[in-house]
């Protein structure tokens, strides 16, 4: 959650701009689409109560509004701005208050001086919040003034001009914060990006006053709201157990090296994964990413008909097994008709000179309307016996639909047994005479007369092939469509994909970027099929059909290729920015490790992220996804020597181990507290900041930068 | 042109017998082609070329052929009119067929 103290919600002073004038709605609108959960209004020299009360009225429990104002200091003539914030349930006191000191006078005339400040307002146990290197601003001794004079010494904050000023301040021991200082309401949303963050759910004035005083009562109220258990491991040899409270959040392992970081997290990792909880320790090692992305495609797998495509077996079979289908030789009808019989019975037997009937018509009739009458057999199975469709369908309906295909399946019955009749007719009649002229032909010695030109025969088995090719032919020309996996940013560079490409080898594919998938077939062999394929297609009604398919057998490899699969080839690489990439190895550690944050799970056990890996890279990318994980509760676990991680996550768990003459001692605390507690004498603490900035490397510097997370001033 | 089977309209070619030397022939006249059936010796690949150009002239549409009709022809000739008969058959078996597997041309 953000927090901006410093809004204004009306033009006051004839500088104002226009543009920071607010209505209730636009407010409540504006404020809910970021992330900002506490706004205190502070108009200048005014508070209006009527329009705060408005505010909250539409606003609800969507965030919390502050009340304030911002006031015109004059202290021996030197002027400077600063802010009174107090609780909601002194709003009303607040607007008297400001009534009475601002009758019969313009805010833009309106000064007061500190005495009079803190006299006023002191006793609504406000919040002050000072201009400090941000014009116009107080004296560091009018500073010292108030923080001397007022009851609250621990409210008295320094507002920077942004999250740098602020940090740099934080840096030098001033508690600081800053506000959005709004302008342009519309130029809010982008204005709050920057705000402070609030790592504490802070629900009110009072609970965030008592964090600036570093209650401990109050901050563990706070933390207790995250899910929280003590879990027991033995992580060292010794075998003795560590007894450790760990968070749904950031739990920061930190000391020297060798004082059994890595160890522990291996235990933690062991204690989950024991109670089956997905858990692993996450290193970088030597794994290649390109291993990780099985850029070598070893383990590629694909089922073609995900994309529409058939795999062929059956059709590669059949042509692959084709063969010539003679025509009848006229020689045949000469000899019938040169030798006819004269025998006078014979010629009594009229069958023998009935001409054949072609019996594939009737086949395929047949298998046609037994398609049909299995089909709605099926349907209405289905419609008897599945359950959501008595649930869904209305039971009249159904009935009536029922009654309906039962018509239907029987006329359908009679259908399909005629077929089969006229089908079977026709194979016995056919068997018939050509059984009676084989038995006249070999009683009187006559040739018998031939049944078919052949003609039927041979178009048969080419229209038979010709489907067969077409088939192969129309799949292999299918595309399948590219896939990409975004794997993870590589900073200013841009984002990093792993592209997929797969393509069917159809013959004019020559391309050598790709490979193929099956094992043991050659590139030559894919495209060799695919032309002689080709080739066949071309051929269908010439005499030279069965040489190319003499040829297609006859190809080396040819074995290889059972199935449109094996002509399969593919490309699987590295994009970044359209063009092909070969990442370096610290790429390689940061998008190992983006990808392991990637991944859902409730435990990430990370052992030093930040080797391999820069600043920018850390801070930018790997700590917003580590405090997204601890958002959403997700317990994380980081051992490590980077400050940035250590305390720009401000954890709510900091482990703290130390080697000692001896043996090692494990401390725990957090940032909010700022101590460090001996799990094993808790008289024994250590300061947080002063650890931190002492054992982590770069650990001065993030504390010098990081205003932008309210919570440990 | 008359109905042929099914009700289909169906073109008529007429089929004749030369002679070409000491061979003759079965001359299945269809325009632009030049199809010929060696009756007096057997040349099977000839005739698997006039299948080839049957199939493809089938796509476009079914047809027959239809022979003079001779009172007393001889050898050849009852050879020739036979042939023509179950060729006419299997052309519609054949045209049938190209229909259910949806290869005429359109």
């Amino acid at each position: 959650m953000k927090i901006d103290v410093h809004v204004h919600t009306k033009k006051i002073k004839k500088g104002d701009a226009t543009t920071r004038e607010i209505d209730s709605r636009r407010f409540h609108e504006i404020i809910s689409s970021t992330e900002v959960k506490i706004v205190a209004i502070t108009n200048h020299n005014h508070f209006d109560l009527t329009q705060y009360n408005d505010f909250n009225s539409v606003v609800g429990d969507s965030f919390q509004i502050w009340p304030g104002v911002e006031l015109d200091i004059l202290e021996d003539a030197r002027r400077g701005h600063l802010l009174v914030i107090v609780s909601p349930k002194h709003a009303q006191s607040l607007e008297k208050i400001m009534q009475s000191l601002t009758r019969n006078q313009t805010a833009d005339a309106f000064s007061i001086s500190i005495d009079n400040l803190l006299s006023n307002f002191d006793k609504l146990n406000p919040l002050y919040i000072v201009h400090y290197k941000k014009q116009p601003d107080l004296s560091e001794d009018d500073i010292g003034k108030i923080v001397n004079k007022t009851a609250y010494k621990n409210r008295v904050l320094k507002e920077a001009t942004n999250a740098i000023s602020a940090g740099i301040f934080l840096a030098h021991g001033h508690s600081s914060i800053y506000g959005s200082d709004v302008q342009d309401w519309d130029k809010y949303q982008a204005l709050s990006n920057d705000l402070p963050d609030l790592r504490l759910p802070v629900e009110s004035f009072e609970q965030f006053c008592l964090l600036l005083n570093k209650d401990q009562a109050s901050i563990n109220t706070l933390l207790s709201k995250k899910t929280s258990e003590e879990i027991s491991i033995r992580p060292f040899e010794d075998g003795k157990i560590l007894k450790i409270k760990i968070y749904g959040d950031i739990n920061i392992f930190f000391g020297a090296k060798g004082t059994g970081k890595s160890k522990i997290l291996e235990a933690i990792a062991n204690y989950y994964t024991s109670k089956g909880i997905r858990a692993r320790k996450f290193e970088f090692g030597p794994t290649d990413l390109g291993e990780i992305y099985d850029l070598n495609c070893k383990k590629i797998s694909i089922d073609l008909k995900d994309h529409g495509v058939d795999y062929c077996k059956k059709e590669i079979d059949f042509i692959r097994k084709a063969e010539e289908v003679d025509v009848t030789s006229l020689s045949r009808y000469q000899q019938f008709y040169s030798k006819e019989s004269k025998n006078k019975k014979a010629k009594t037997i009229k069958i023998k000179d009935f001409s054949a009937e072609n019996p594939d018509i009737f086949e395929r009739n047949l298998k046609s309307i037994k398609d049909v009458h299995e089909r709605f057999i099926k349907f209405q199975e289905y419609l008897k016996t599945d359950k959501s469709v008595k649930e869904y369908v209305d039971k009249a309906d159904l009935s009536g639909l029922l009654e309906n295909l039962t018509k239907i399946i029987r006329d359908l019955e009679e259908k399909r047994l005629n077929k089969f009749m006229e089908y079977w007719a026709t194979c016995l009649f056919n068997n018939l005479i050509q059984k009676v002229k084989e038995e006249v032909a070999i009683k009187t010695g006559t040739a018998e007369k031939p049944t078919t030109t052949g003609f039927h025969g041979y178009a048969l088995n080419r229209i038979k092939i010709e489907l067969a090719v077409k088939f192969i032919l129309g799949n292999i020309n299918k595309e399948i469509p590219k896939s990409s996996e975004y794997i993870g940013n590589l900073d200013e560079k841009g984002d990093l994909y792993c592209k997929t490409e797969i393509v069917i080898q159809n013959g004019s594919i020559r391309d050598g970027r790709f490979d193929p998938i099956a094992p043991n077939v050659r590139k030559s062999s894919q495209q060799d099929f695919s032309k002689k394929v080709k080739s066949i297609n071309d051929a269908l009604y010439s005499p030279q059909l069965f040489k190319q398919i003499s040829e297609l057998n006859n190809l080396e490899g040819i074995d290889s290729i059972p199935t449109i699969y094996e002509l399969l080839m593919v490309e699987r690489c590295f994009i970044l920015n359209e063009e092909q990439y070969e990442a370096s190895t610290g790429e390689q550690s940061m998008l190992l490790l983006h990808r392991e944050l990637k991944e859902d799970k409730d435990v990430y056990i990370l052992d030093e992220p930040e080797k391999s890996l820069g600043n920018e890279y850390i801070n930018n990318v790997i700590v917003p996804l580590i405090k997204e994980k601890a958002k959403l509760g997700k317990k994380v676990f980081i051992a490590t020597h980077d400050a940035n991680i250590a305390v720009r996550t401000l954890p709510y768990n900091s482990i703290f181990r130390e080697h000692k003459k001896d043996g090692y001692e494990t401390f725990i605390g957090n940032p909010f507290l700022n101590y460090l507690e001996n799990i094993r004498n808790q008289d024994d603490k250590k300061d947080w900041k002063e650890i931190s900035m002492r054992t982590l490397e770069g650990g001065r510097n993030a504390f010098g930068e990081r205003g932008q997370i309210y919570g440990n001033p | 042109m008359h109905l042929g089977r099914g009700g289909k309209f169906m073109v008529t070619h007429k089929a004749i017998i030369t002679t070409v030397g000491s061979e003759q022939f079965l001359d299945l006249e269809i325009e632009g082609a030049d199809l010929k059936i060696p009756l007096t010796k057997d040349e099977p690949n000839e005739i698997k070329k006039v299948f080839n150009e049957l199939i493809a002239h089938l796509r476009k549409g079914l047809f027959n052929f239809q022979m003079e009709e001779k009172k007393d022809g001889d050898l050849i000739y009852q050879v020739a009119k036979e042939y023509i008969q179950q060729l006419n058959k299997e052309l519609g078996d054949v045209y049938q067929a190209l229909t259910d597997y949806q290869l005429l041309e359109k």
